[in-house]
């Protein structure tokens, strides 16, 4: 297997995500297709799929080249908690029925009946979004 | 005289920056580049096939894969993108590659 692959994801990362997808309380089974996408049964039925990219800033142009090379796909995922999205990226999720998360967020929203949805909340209930801000 | 562009393919409406461990690395293994774009240029469903000559003059110009990120001007804005990572206009970064070269 290569290293890397066309985006730029890491063996490592990969490896990371497999893992965490194996002893996660939400995941009945995972396969893993096309390197980075990940088709995920979860206990409830449902099933989902999900794309793992590494961009230090998921911007709108990456969503669009991850919706055009992975047909149906309905979750992005940048790797690691220090990569971020843009506002417009997560704005353009919730537009368009997509869940634009890090990948830590993205376990979190596994325990959620609707997880796009899923929003991180600090001590006080406010949200918690990895907005890549200025 | 005016000194040529080393970039000829990168579209007049867009912008290209260099960060990461091409600036400050001898041996770096890639180049991030950051191309700021016109949204109402090329649509960010177009903007990967629209910078695609640029990059392949890139990747020519300097042999090293290139990482692409690519944001509109209003999400380089709300991010901070370029004072969170550093990044200089890419014929800079370059210049400054190809003069170290000429040292060697």
């Amino acid at each position: 297997m290569p290293e890397f692959n066309d985006w730029g994801v890491s063996y490592s990362a990969i490896s990371f995500v497999e893992r965490a997808l194996r002893g996660h309380a939400k995941v009945a089974s995972f396969e893993r297709t096309k390197n980075i996408e990940f088709d995920i049964e979860l206990t409830n039925g449902k099933s989902i799929k999900m794309v793992l990219v590494d961009e230090y800033t998921l911007g709108l142009a990456a969503i669009h080249r991850a919706l055009s090379e992975f047909s149906g796909v309905e979750y992005i995922v940048t790797c690691a908690n220090w990569n971020g999205y843009t506002r417009e990226a997560k704005d353009f999720g919730r537009e368009n029925d997509l869940g634009i998360f890090v990948v830590g967020e993205f376990f979190g929203a596994l325990h959620w009946t609707e997880p796009k949805k899923y929003c991180q909340k600090d001590k006080d209930g406010n949200p918690i979004y990895y907005y890549k801000a200025a | 005289m005016a000194t040529p562009s080393i970039t000829t393919k990168l579209p007049s409406s867009s912008t290209a920056l260099v960060f990461g461990s091409f600036l400050y690395r001898s041996d770096p293994r890639d180049i991030d580049v950051l191309v700021l774009y016109d949204p109402s240029v090329f649509s960010p469903a177009d903007a990967y096939r629209g910078h695609a000559p640029f990059v392949k003059e890139i990747q020519c110009l300097v042999g090293l894969p290139l990482d692409l990120t690519l944001l509109t001007y209003d999400e380089e804005k709300s991010s901070g993108f370029i004072e969170d990572t550093g990044a200089v206009p890419i014929e800079e970064a370059i210049r400054k590659l190809m003069c170290c070269l000429r040292i060697v």
